[in-house]
């Protein structure tokens, strides 16, 4: 067993880094040069775009380079607050259309539209204002992040996902999206005097299903792996492919990912110098900051997290070659932040504990009271910080909670 | 008790009309937002009732019963929502027998699934059958046919809960009903937007908040009454107010400006004007004259594009010819975060001057405090112009 230091990120991990740069900067030139480019949300319209050869940019992923990679939030903070809105991150990348001149890596070029988001009411008035600014048009598509819950979730609904998905949705919504989605691709079609191509379509989401299964593949391994090869930090830097998802680059990328991770395992190396207990988090969040205290003070690894774990099902079989359906079907229900899944893959991860986000002085939580339920001490934290009330906290749940257990049977 | 003391009662007190239709053996639906159409509901033979929230509620039942069940980054809502949720979980309105939940902004559809989940977790809470009245925002003919489908649904519900087919004799009625109602609150509209105004912004908002929370056809004899003896009202005096931003179902707001001496002659949302000014319209079937208010010209500001809702707002502070526009946003009300900042572009460009309030509570917070800003923005408004020469007949 061998442990590399935890601060070495992998090499098939920084390629994602490096091939989304270069693809910003080649599409920049392409856009200057009178291609066409959109901007979409996570789970929106991407894979439609891909086919057509327009490259196009996920707001999240944006945002996330701006207020994360960049450390630019505070001033899309305060640029925000200037134009008299309360701001939050989901606007930081309309916000470096207000102030492109300290945008990330030069800024967006002027995309031909912006797809819309009504996921939520809000998100959908800031696509609508990042239009106006640009000057572009906003074609918004419908579906609410909230309303897929008025169809009630079947048990264990992350095993639906690939083969069953309509079992989960409300169908009526499904052949609306699909309605959309046509409606959008024949806008496309004249806007940009391009056909759109089934068989092309296919091909993207075949080759989507691929991506996945070699990050499913990966992610396997990892989890099943002890010590853990690969730090939480790389599983979420690796979340970027799922930013461009069935093209050839994003497919090799994950499967020199998947090779590595496979080379790691079997020469059975470490990514953090101890792993006394492991620890899985039920947040949307990043590598906490009071991973590094965890480490050197308990031994406590952070194995996994929930966003670590979504990936896959991005994936879809494409029944009665129909693979614009299956598109729809997907983007009306990808997950649900659910106590359930979660423990299911606290289990995959060999969690001995799961962390989650808990307000201040609330009663306890169904996501408290599911975890316990089955096996896991769960510890709720108020905030993602690493200060002295959130080491106290985590000092007092390693002793009373994983310390004082009698050790585990060999 | 004059007609406006009746109509100030239902608003004090929004039970009392439903309360009464129940002890007479009738059913009572209950609905979320302006949209819904009660056109619907009252053709069935039922009593619609509006949910609206309680200022004075400390929001503990949805702490408990529902905030508890998801991650809090799913749980965050303005107050009014918050304040509505509340109510329907702590028995206030134990006795609806039916709920209708509208696919309007996220923080209000989110209610049917955490009433369902709450429910299934706390079994002792009041429960009702509800209906989820799922709407595409976006505004094309494919989301028209989507949303007609859902009206039609939404009827079919209704008469299985009835267990009788609404007529269109029924339906005709209603809308006629429905249609007097938006006309007579228009004429008062016209009262408060009059120069000098006769009815104040409270009273108003009163009057129309009573509308959702009485049967129609007794709303529309006590409009009459009032009407009729409208010339004797007094004359307002002082600046004459817009009030745009988050959608507020009490007087708090309005009553803390007004205390300044000014009067809210108009205001922009789905508890004021917003909710009569665009009238269902014929001719057509009945369905489908609802399906399309449903679709086009819903109270609900949740509509796109966002350049309606903005010249919405912008219209409706130039009909009510207003000296001074004040936008009152609640915490948490992203959609209006967004939008407020192009309606002070909107209407400071037609030379309104305006105040915009970010983050605020749901209850007003202190009032004189309130008062104090708004009296403080007022007095730099009339030192920057002078207020237009007083209309003919205004007071001497
Ligand atoms: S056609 Fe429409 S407006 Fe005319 S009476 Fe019938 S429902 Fe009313
Ligand atoms: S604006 Fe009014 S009708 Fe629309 S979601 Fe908000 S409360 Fe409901």
């Amino acid at each position: 067993m061998s442990f590399s230091s935890a601060q070495t990120r992998l090499p098939s991990v920084d390629a994602v880094r490096t091939h989304q740069r270069v693809w910003l900067d080649d599409t920049r030139n392409r856009v200057l040069a009178g291609e066409h480019f959109a901007i979409c949300n996570a789970d929106d319209f991407e894979e439609v775009f891909t086919t057509f050869g327009i490259p196009s940019l996920v707001i999240n992923y944006w945002n996330s380079v701006v207020t994360f990679s960049e450390r630019k939030g505070d001033h899309y903070d305060a640029v925000l607050a200037e134009h008299g809105y309360v701001p939050n991150r989901f606007a930081h990348g309309f916000g470096t259309a207000l102030d492109p001149s300290r945008a990330p890596w030069g800024g967006l070029p002027k995309p031909t539209l912006i797809v819309g988001t009504t996921r939520d009411e809000a998100q959908l008035r800031v696509t609508e204002l990042w239009a106006e600014a640009f000057g572009c048009e906003c074609y918004p598509l419908d579906f609410s992040w909230v309303s897929q819950f008025s169809h009630e979730l079947p048990e264990r609904w992350w095993e639906f996902h690939r083969d069953r998905s309509e079992s989960m949705l409300d169908l009526a919504r499904v052949d609306l999206r699909l309605e959309q989605m046509k409606g959008l691709i024949a806008h496309l079609e004249a806007i940009t005097g391009k056909a759109f191509s089934l068989a092309d379509f296919r091909a993207v989401m075949e080759r989507l299903n691929e991506q996945m299964n070699y990050w499913e593949m990966a992610r396997d391994l990892v989890a099943a792996a002890r010590p853990l090869p690969v730090t939480l930090r790389d599983q979420m830097a690796l979340y970027q492919v799922t930013w461009q998802r069935g093209t050839p680059e994003n497919l090799a990328l994950v499967k020199a990912y998947y090779d590595e991770v496979k080379a790691l395992v079997a020469e059975g190396a470490g990514c953090y110098a101890q792993e006394e207990f492991r620890v899985y988090m039920a947040t949307s969040g990043n590598d906490p900051m009071y991973h590094g205290y965890l480490r050197e003070r308990h031994g406590g690894a952070i194995v996994s997290n929930r966003y670590a774990c979504i990936a896959p099902m991005y994936a879809r079989t494409i029944e009665n070659d129909d693979p614009l359906r299956a598109l729809a079907a997907r983007q009306l229900f990808l997950f649900d932040k659910e106590p359930h899944w979660e423990v299911h893959e606290a289990k995959r991860w060999g969690a001995d504990a799961i962390f989650g986000i808990e307000p201040e002085g609330a009663p306890p939580s169904r996501y408290s009271e599911v975890c316990e339920a089955a096996g896991f001490p769960y510890l709720g934290l108020p905030r993602d910080a690493d200060d002295a009330d959130i080491r106290a906290r985590i000092d007092r749940f390693v002793d009373t909670r994983l310390n004082a257990r009698a050790p585990a049977a060999q | 008790m004059t007609a406006l003391d009746v109509l100030r009662s239902h608003h004090a007190d929004p039970h009392k009309a439903a309360l009464a239709w129940k002890a007479k053996g009738g059913k009572v639906v209950g609905y979320l937002c302006d949209n819904v159409p009660d056109e619907l509901i009252a053709a069935a033979g039922f009593f619609p009732l509006r949910i609206s929230g309680d200022p004075d509620a400390d929001g503990q039942a949805v702490r408990q019963y529902v905030d508890t069940l998801y991650p809090p980054d799913v749980t965050t809502r303005p107050g009014f929502a918050t304040a509505m949720l509340n109510r329907l979980l702590d028995g206030t309105y134990g006795y609806l027998d039916f709920l209708i939940v509208p696919h309007n902004r996220n923080a209000i559809q989110a209610i049917y699934r955490s009433l369902r989940d709450a429910r299934k977790a706390h079994p002792e809470l009041p429960a009702c059958e509800m209906h989820y009245l799922d709407k595409a925002w976006s505004s094309s003919f494919i989301s028209e046919t989507y949303n007609r489908d859902q009206v039609v649904k939404l009827k079919a519900k209704l008469e299985v809960w009835a267990g009788a087919a609404i007529t269109d004799d029924a339906l005709h009625a209603a809308i006629a009903v429905g249609n007097e109602n938006k006309a007579l609150l228009a004429k008062i509209a016209a009262l408060r937007a009059a120069t000098p105004p006769r009815l104040s912004g409270v009273d108003a908002l009163q009057i129309i908040g009573a509308s959702m929370l009485m049967a129609k056809a007794d709303h529309n004899a006590l409009l009459r009454d009032f009407l009729a003896s409208a010339d004797s009202l007094p004359e307002r005096a002082g600046p004459r107010v817009f009030l745009g931003g988050s959608p507020i179902d009490h007087t708090r707001i309005c009553q803390a400006i007004e205390a300044t001496g000014a009067t809210v002659v108009a205001e922009d949302h789905c508890w004021g004007n917003r909710s009569f000014d665009l009238p269902v319209e014929g001719p057509a079937s009945p369905i489908l004259e609802l399906a399309s208010r449903f679709h086009r010209k819903p109270a609900c500001s949740i509509t796109f594009p966002l350049s309606e809702t903005v010249a919405g707002c912008a219209r409706r502070a130039a009909a009510a010819a207003a000296d001074a526009a004040i936008f009152y946003v609640m915490d948490e009300d992203w959609s209006q975060n967004w939008e407020t900042p192009n309606e002070v572009r909107a209407i400071e460009a037609n030379g309104t001057p305006s105040l915009h309030l970010k983050q605020q509570a749901y209850d007003g917070g202190d009032p004189s405090a309130l008062t104090a800003v708004v009296a403080e923005f007022l007095a730099a408004v009339q030192k920057r112009a002078p207020r237009r020469a007083p209309a003919e007949g205004a007071t001497a």
